[in-house]
């Protein structure tokens, strides 16, 4: 349904991202993970079209076979909203403070054409139930600031699947919010993804929560993707450094007797993104060889893009 | 230095502003006329070989009434915004310095309640008490001038006592005087020099009004608001007499302005609006 | 509040500043018998704290003294001229608001382009032009030499809506255009910023276009500075009725202001200048409510 192929994103001669291929099914969720700078959240706003103007999208990418990068303004919009979706990180500062709840989810529907305003005013009330707010004609009528964290986020969920999207992308959608909200809401996009089937982009720093959401993982650092694949695989044997750094990063239960390890050093800066493997430098392994040449992909029980997969102890 | 003559707001109003300075210095030494000098054969006349841009109901030559009208209008402008300035920046800076003092409060209180006065009122109160006139026209525009800049003086100061060679200095002895003069001044003043300009373009605007309605600059000092109103009367036989000094006030107003928003984008570029 | 203080300053400065009030209105030719005469007119032979609440618990019955110079009461001569500055006032409010928010929006939505650009000169422009020239501009265009509006003078509200607006809209005009100069900037500035809010983003992700989400979004957000704005502008606002009263020789109550002042009549300047600074204090109020309907958050109570 979604084919990203050889995407790259540029900010004047710097390289925000570099050349990235992947691709979604209906029904299916790919997981992206990495620290913040890795290249996630551009990623996302670039299939949205979105980017801010002084960045430069290469490559394709193809919804339903409609390449997005080739479209004009115009049918971007049409199909943003309607096709795709997108719920972001910040539920307090994503919903307008100055619309009722209700309005601001009738209103894709309107402007879309699926629907007249009075019709679209009671789907909302309807989707706001669907979201499990409880009282929803109430809440149709509230402000965003009555309403408290974990519920906004339901109304944004409530706003993006408003049209029946066949994408929807989530960006850190409950990074800002308490755990137990968090459990809730992951619960909740798992529900709505199997009742719609439409295929979920689920973008988080946290391998944790993807693990609970994905079917497919690819793991960002730098700009570059380390590695692909099935989230089971990749968690049960990641044969790239930095994944390995990142699940032994994971706080577990018997914190007791597994020390965390956190990763060396620190994220490059965009501007000074190093040639060859961005993540050389805090790479054990690393070797001259990482810093001169990007490594080609490694198809194994994942893909991982690495010089040195069969050796070293990683980070 | 280099960004400031790239800037072109800054080097427009720069400029205007020293063609006007220099109109009129000028004016204090030579006129193409006697300003004040009537001649009544040739009243209300059009712009010609002797009298550049006319002359006025009573004969005067509009071109010398406008020099001395720049020389008028520059004098009420820095005489106000020195009050508003002098005045304002160490009561503001005060306030900051004694932060939620009763010292504060009751300025800032003070400044509330003249700013929410409607400022002509102030201005015409005051007219009609001490009488109207140049020199009480001037104190009124200074005295409304006092809050805005002891406003932005308190605003300014509170931000630079956070920083940390004002508490190296207070460590190293200083007393608040010497505080304010050696640390908080010199990093205010920048801000303080951008208001300056503002408020002398809106002084320059208040005068004009004032004299407008006659209780500002009185005969036979002339000044642009009033040589508005005189103009006024003649408007369907002499339309020209409304022109002149209109835009004699509007290019000063412009000037300043410019010079002010230059300013402001070449002291602390953030500020600039996009 | 705000408004006993302002009596208190404006009675302070009008009749215990001066010292003798009947000799300050009478002026200097007058004669001690006649100054006497106005002295116990006026009852200043009673203490200024005396004076004082008289002119306060007359305010509230309505009894406001006899103009001096007039020789008629106060309150009604005010309640006259009323009539012709409040629609002054508010049309000016209404253009001003409606131009500035208007050119501002079409900046900002076309933002660093040569259309911003024009908009951006021309409201700096109308920043520097003091709104009495615009007055006497107009009348040299529409009324000198295109005869369309009247020069001057007001018909009344008695002949008809038609001619007294007519003879308000030059006024309200001109008076209006620095303001909307000013707010055509704001809005501009308030509205550039509002646009890269994170809820701008959300509207964009809906699949509405940047003028679809800067009117539908941005521009209610961004008018809240804008609002505050329009209250401190009232007092210009106040200021420029005076002015362009005289200009437009309308009977309005700043003219009958700079009557009053030309006639020394203290009992007249004082009422006037606590009805406009009680007009800028109503003002602001309205200001206040209006930012509840402008921004939920700020309101106090659901209705």
């Amino acid at each position: 349904m979604l084919v990203v192929d050889n995407l790259g994103i540029s900010l004047g001669q710097t390289r925000a991202l570099r050349p990235l291929s992947f691709s979604l099914d209906a029904g299916e969720t790919l997981g992206i993970v990495g620290e913040s700078g890795s290249g996630k959240s551009i990623t996302a706003l670039a299939i949205m079209g979105l980017l801010p103007e002084v960045m430069q999208a290469s490559g394709s990418i193809l919804l339903k076979g409609e390449n997005l990068l080739a479209l004009d303004e115009s049918s971007l919009c049409a199909l943003r909203g309607r096709r795709m979706a997108m719920i972001f990180q910040e539920p307090m500062t994503a919903l307008n403070p100055v619309m009722t709840i209700g309005r601001q989810i009738a209103e894709g529907l309107v402007l879309h054409g699926l629907m007249t305003s009075e019709a679209a005013a009671s789907e909302a009330v309807r989707l706001i139930e669907r979201v499990g707010l409880p009282e929803p004609e109430l809440r149709a009528h509230s402000y965003p600031h009555e309403l408290s964290g974990g519920q906004r986020q339901r109304a944004m969920i409530a706003m993006a699947i408003s049209c029946r999207p066949a994408l929807l992308i989530a960006d850190e959608p409950t990074s800002a919010l308490d755990v137990t909200v968090q459990a809730e809401i992951l619960a909740l996009l798992r529900e709505i993804r199997e009742e719609t089937g439409m295929g979920m982009l689920f973008i988080s720093h946290d391998l944790a929560v993807i693990s609970k959401l994905a079917n497919r993982t690819l793991v960002l650092y730098g700009g570059a993707a380390m590695e692909m694949g099935e989230t089971q695989a990749l968690l049960a044997a990641p044969r790239h450094p930095y994944t390995r750094g990142l699940i032994a990063a994971i706080p577990r239960g018997n914190a007791h007797t597994t020390p965390l390890r956190p990763i060396r050093g620190h994220v490059p800066e965009l501007h000074g993104l190093p040639d060859g493997c961005p993540f050389h430098g805090r790479c054990l392994t690393g070797t001259d060889l990482c810093r001169r040449s990007s490594p080609a992909p490694d198809v194994a029980s994942t893909t991982a893009w690495c010089h040195h997969l069969d050796g070293g102890q990683g980070a | 230095m280099r960004r400031a003559l790239r800037h072109p707001s800054f080097l427009i109003g720069a400029s205007l502003s020293a063609v006007i300075v220099f109109i009129a210095l000028v004016s204090l030494v030579w006129t193409p006329h006697d300003p004040g000098q009537m001649r009544i054969l040739s009243r209300l006349k059009p712009p010609d070989a002797s009298f550049w841009l006319g002359t006025d109901q009573f004969g005067r030559d509009i071109a010398s009434m406008l020099m001395v009208g720049a020389r008028n209008a520059l004098l009420v402008g820095l005489v106000a915004v020195g009050i508003g300035f002098t005045f304002g920046s160490v009561l503001g800076m005060l306030a900051a310095r004694f932060e939620g003092s009763l010292l504060d409060d009751v300025v800032m209180r003070a400044l509330d309640f003249v700013f929410a006065f409607p400022a002509v009122l102030t201005a015409i109160l005051i007219l009609t008490l001490f009488g109207p006139g140049l020199v009480n026209a001037v104190l009124a525009i200074g005295l409304f001038n006092i809050p805005v800049f002891a406003r932005q003086a308190r605003g300014a100061t509170l931000q630079v006592m956070t920083r940390d060679f004002i508490r190296a200095a207070r460590l190293a002895g200083c007393g608040t005087a010497s505080i304010l003069v050696r640390h908080v001044v010199p990093n205010i003043l920048g801000l303080m020099i951008v208001q300056a300009s503002t408020q002398f373009a809106l002084a320059i605007l208040a005068e004009a009004g004032l004299s407008y309605l006659g209780i500002g600059t009185q005969p036979p000092n002339p000044s642009w608001g009033r040589m508005l109103n005189d103009a006024q009367t003649f408007l369907a036989r002499a339309p020209l007499l409304a022109i002149f000094p209109g835009m004699a006030i509007a290019l000063s107003v412009l000037a300043f302005n410019l010079l002010g928003d230059g300013l402001r984008d070449i002291i602390d570029p953030r500020l600039k609006e996009r | 509040m705000t408004l006993a203080v302002a009596a208190l300053v404006v009675f302070w400065i009008l009749e215990v500043l001066p010292g003798d009030p009947a000799a300050t209105m009478l002026g200097i030719s007058a004669t001690p018998e006649t100054i006497a005469a106005l002295r116990t007119e006026l009852g200043l032979d009673q203490p200024p704290v005396a004076r004082f609440l008289g002119w306060i618990t007359g305010m509230f019955s309505g009894q406001l003294g006899i103009s001096y110079a007039y020789r008629v009461p106060v309150g009604g001569l005010i309640a006259e001229r009323v009539a012709v500055t409040l629609p002054l006032a508010v049309l000016a409010l209404m253009l001003a608001s409606s131009i500035g928010i208007a050119l501002g929006t079409l900046a900002a939505s076309k933002a660093n382009s040569v259309i911003d650009s024009v908009v951006m000169g021309v409201a700096q422009l109308g920043l520097a032009i003091p709104n009495f020239w615009f007055g006497l501009l107009f009348v040299l265009l529409f009324s000198v030499t295109l005869g369309w509006f009247p020069s001057g003078g007001f018909p009344g509200w008695s002949g008809g809506i038609l001619p007294a607006f007519q003879a308000l809209v030059l006024p309200a005009l001109a008076l209006a255009l620095p303001q909307s100069a000013v707010l055509a900037r704001l809005t501009r500035s308030s509205l550039l910023e509002t646009m890269g809010e994170d809820y701008i983003r959300t509207a964009r992700a809906k699949g509405l276009t940047r003028g679809q989400t800067l009117r539908r979004h941005a521009l209610r957000n961004a008018l809240v500075p804008v609002l505050t704005m329009m209250g401190l502008q009232f007092s210009f606002l106040v200021a420029g009725t005076i002015i362009m009263e005289n200009v437009f020789a309308l009977p309005g109550l700043g003219r009958l202001l700079v009557q009053a002042i030309g006639g020394h009549d203290l009992i007249l300047i004082k009422n006037l200048v606590l009805l406009f600074v009680g007009a800028a204090v109503i003002v602001n109020a309205i200001v206040d409510i209006a930012y509840g309907y402008a921004d939920p958050r700020l309101r106090v109570s659901r209705p």
